[in-house]
């Protein structure tokens, strides 16, 4: 009985769950991921590629905001274009990526994760304490009760892809970028 | 350090105002999609729980970590003073529970279920969950406590009868380091207490906690009852000392989460119950609590999820009553001692990707439930009674999204015990959000309270005797639930309440032998009403008004039940005073007048508690100061059969200061 674990039951069985992550708590952090595209600037892509090819978000590992999500942004737009979801264990499929959700599953294995990432435009986000420091640009936590996260600007920059001030002035910046962090342009 | 403090500013009420609301179809992953950057960041996520307050087949209340802190809450006694429709009494030994006017003194809280991240703290042998410095936990390692009122027996069996408390903990990747916390108050109280949490890149996540409390208590306590020469004008002297340790942890590791703990607390007891010898400090009761758990969760596929639990508890009580005697007291020892095995397990699944099903089983081995009762010297073995005993239950609910704002819950469980038999017990709820912003819930419920082995087995030569053909207690709730958005930032929640309690098992003494022995007699039925006001705003600024009324009838008497107060109501206000620095906590509680035990009348009683929280730096160093009982209240809850006081009275005003370091 008293095993009440995770959303899934929460929902159904009414009944006091546990500490794992609820579920507006996934659903906000979701959110957010889709809503950090719109400032973040890519590299732009090679000329004469698709520009109306689905803007995909990669969740790497054990998939924390399921059905859901897909459900959510089944009408989602982002730069002008359709949103994929894609789900994986294994990292080579999501390479093509604009976005990655590393999953706390892979928390052991995190910097041999990023590694494969390494130098490619794809924006890693993780939800893991101390994450920024091993590399993920940007982490969420949670502060009073609310969904906060942190930069690794250093991490975005190496990967060709740039922060706009106005999201870096609403979190926190764990690592500064080469100039300092922050960019008030 | 860049704060997302400006931006949040400029979002304004918009943002601040933001909450799920309304029922499944408000809170579902659309509409937080919708949300724009601002509002996403002032969402707070704790506020409704996975067990979301909105669809959830009942009324809930949530106290968090923040709450405690900001209001100076020292123990789970103190969250649950703080909840509408909640009174807490306190005999100066034990704290007990009432909810929806229920509280009968000398009844063990075995009413409302206690859990600890989903694991059951009632014992074995009085069924009860304990509250105040004798509860399993310490207040400091506690995330949120959720409170859902009514009926739940359909999922959780025994004890949850009036509800059910749930204490989540915190986990070791948010405390992430060493905390240390130093209390000191008035009484010649102090407490220290070190957290220590982290989660490790290999995946293991680890919490460690441990405190240690102890207080003079109240040098001099006053109880007009022995007011004469020889019981010292009726003043207890140095007869309230209160110590306790705590110890908890969590280990985890993917699936697997390894819990457990250990707790003792002993306490002079300043009242002279049972007729010991008043103004001494020898009559002193210790209870101690551990369970070992082990609890597994695994997502098999993406719709269902799988959970189950192990685990070993122990549960320990000692009193020391002492007796006038020639030529020394006579120090009579009444003593518990409880064992038992435990194993739970749950499937959950979601079908068509809208219902909710889930499917249970637990089962429960009691190693042992020994009872004592003797004399120190002379040596009298007064009673001496050992007994074991399983109990299992079977359970099954559906949750079917009928439309989208329409959910139909019915949930039903099968339990069956060794000492009487079997019991069934449904819940039914219908939950509609008409709009956005309204959520309406039509709930009916029955549950069962089982006999427990005091009630059972319990005996005295000459004085009391066993019963153990004692039948489970059954309550069956009808409940009208309404929680609705109103303009500026307000939210209401209001619940209306009928319920009608059977085979309450009550003493009597039989006429053919002038025993005294629990039997299940008594019906009672009491209908109610609970409204909440609620305000929260991004700054930190949170209000809780909150009123309840009740009624209850003694179907035999047609008497209103004793500790029943018929009204309350409560104000938890936490204001900000310097932005993220500097926050007062007000806490105001009344309770009007209840009936006592001797058919007499206690006085109304109004507590006001003060707090003030500063994290000056924002970061390592908490420090908070608090005024419990601003206007020396004295008046209290009626005492029970065992005391001679007909209400006892409430400790006075008390200080306290605390400080939390971390490293």
């Amino acid at each position: 009985v008293f095993g009440l674990v995770g959303c899934l039951c929460a929902v159904g069985a009414a009944s006091p769950t546990e500490e794992t992550p609820n579920k507006l708590e996934q659903q906000v952090k979701a959110a957010f991921i889709v809503k950090f595209a719109a400032f973040i600037e890519w590299p732009a892509p090679p000329a004469g590629s698709d520009t109306n090819a689905p803007f995909v978000i990669g969740v790497f590992g054990a998939d924390p905001f399921g059905e859901e999500f897909k459900a959510a942004v089944r009408h989602e737009r982002v730069k002008g274009r359709p949103v994929e979801l894609r789900h994986s264990n294994k990292s080579e499929k999501l390479l093509d990526c604009q976005i990655v959700f590393v999953s706390d599953s892979e928390a052991p294995r995190l910097e041999r994760v990023l590694a494969n990432f390494a130098d490619r435009p794809v924006l890693v986000v993780t939800d893991l304490p101390g994450a920024s420091a091993r590399g993920s640009m940007i982490n969420f936590f949670k502060e009073d009760g609310k969904v906060r996260f942190e930069f690794n600007v250093a991490a975005a920059e190496k990967a060709n892809l740039r922060i706009s001030a106005k999201l870096l002035q609403v979190g926190r910046i764990a690592v500064p970028g080469r100039t300092g962090g922050r960019n008030d342009t | 350090m860049v704060i997302c403090a400006g931006l949040l500013a400029a979002a304004g009420v918009r943002a601040a105002a933001f909450e799920p609301v309304g029922g499944p179809a408000a809170s579902s992953p659309t509409a937080v999609m919708a949300l724009s950057l601002e509002e996403l960041l002032d969402v707070n996520v704790d506020k409704v729980y996975g067990a979301s307050r909105y669809d959830a087949p009942a009324s809930v209340s949530l106290v968090t970590r923040d709450e405690i802190q900001k209001q100076g809450y020292r123990s789970l006694a103190d969250v649950m003073r703080s909840v509408n429709g909640v009174f807490v009494t306190d005999d100066r030994n034990y704290s007990y529970l009432g909810v929806r006017g229920f509280n009968r003194p000398g009844d063990y809280n075995s009413r409302v279920l206690l859990l600890v991240d989903g694991h059951r703290l009632n014992d074995n042998v009085y069924e009860q969950g304990l509250y105040g410095t004798e509860g399993f936990l310490d207040v400091d390692v506690i995330e949120r406590v959720e409170v859902i009122r009514g009926p739940s027996s359909s999922i959780y069996g025994d004890n949850a009868f009036f509800g059910v408390v749930n204490v989540i903990t915190r986990r070791g990747r948010e405390v992430n380091g060493l905390e240390a916390t130093g209390e000191a108050g008035d009484n010649e109280t102090f407490k220290t207490g070190l957290t220590y949490g982290k989660q490790f890149t290999n995946g293991v996540e680890l919490l460690l906690s441990g405190s240690f409390y102890d207080t003079g208590g109240e040098d001099r306590i006053y109880f007009r009852e022995f007011n004469s020469p020889t019981n010292n004008n009726g003043v207890a002297q140095n007869a309230d000392a209160d110590r306790a340790w705590h110890l908890f942890g969590t280990a985890r590791y993917a699936d697997f989460t390894l819990g457990g703990g250990w707790s003792w607390r002993e306490k002079t007891v300043p009242t002279a119950s049972y007729g010991t010898i008043f103004n001494t400090d020898r009559e002193h009761t210790t209870d101690e609590r551990g369970y070992v758990d082990l609890k597994y969760d695994h997502a098999v596929t993406e719709a269902w999820r799988v959970t189950g639990r192990a685990a070993y508890d122990v549960a320990r009580y000692d009193g020391v009553y002492p007796y006038a005697g020639t030529p020394a007291p006579v120090m009579n020892l009444d003593a518990s001692r409880g064992e038992w095995l435990s194993t739970d397990w749950q499937v959950t699944g979601h079908v068509a990707e809208r219902h909710v099903l889930i499917f249970g089983a637990d089962w429960r081995e009691q190693l042992q439930a020994r009872q004592r009762n003797f004399d120190d010297a002379p040596r009298a073995v007064y009673l001496d009674d050992e007994r074991d005993g399983r109990n299992f239950g079977l359970y099954a609910q559906a949750e079917l999204s009928l439309r989208t704002n329409l959910l139909f819950n019915a949930g039903l469980r099968f339990d069956d015990y060794s000492s009487f038999g079997h019991t069934w017990n449904p819940r039914l709820a219908l939950i509609y959000a008409p709009t956005a912003g309204t959520t309406l819930k039509l709930l009916y419920g029955e549950a069962f309270r089982a006999p427990n082995a005091y009630e059972l087995y319990y005996s005295y030569p000459g004085q009391a005797k066993a019963n153990p053909n004692l039948q489970p207690e059954e309550i069956r709730t009808y409940e009208f639930v309404w929680e609705q958005q109103l303009p500026a930032d307000l939210r209401l929640r209001t619940a209306i309440y009928y319920y009608d309690v059977d085979a309450l098992v009550s003493q009597m003494i039989d006429p053919n032998d002038n025993l005294a022995v629990f039997s299940n007699l008594d019906s009672v039925h009491a209908g109610g009403l609970e409204v909440e006001l609620e305000k929260r705003l991004a700054n930190g600024f949170a209000a809780r008004l909150g009123y309840a009324c009740q009624r209850t009838e003694d179907e035999n008497t047609g008497n209103e039940l004793s500790n029943s107060p018929e009204h309350m109501a409560k104000l938890n206000l936490i204001a900000p005073l310097v932005r993220e620095r500097l926050f007062l906590g007000l806490d105001l509680q009344y309770y009007r007048h209840v009936k006592t035990v001797m058919a007499g009348e206690s006085d109304d009683v109004f507590v006001t508690n003060l707090t003030l929280f500063s994290r000056p730096w924002r970061k390592n160093l908490e420090l908070s100061a608090s005024l419990y009982n601003l206007f020396d209240e004295r008046d209290g809850f009626s005492a029970s059969t065992e005391h001679v006081q007909e209400t006892i009275p409430l400790p006075g005003r008390s200080f306290r200061v605390k400080l939390t370091w971390r490293f």
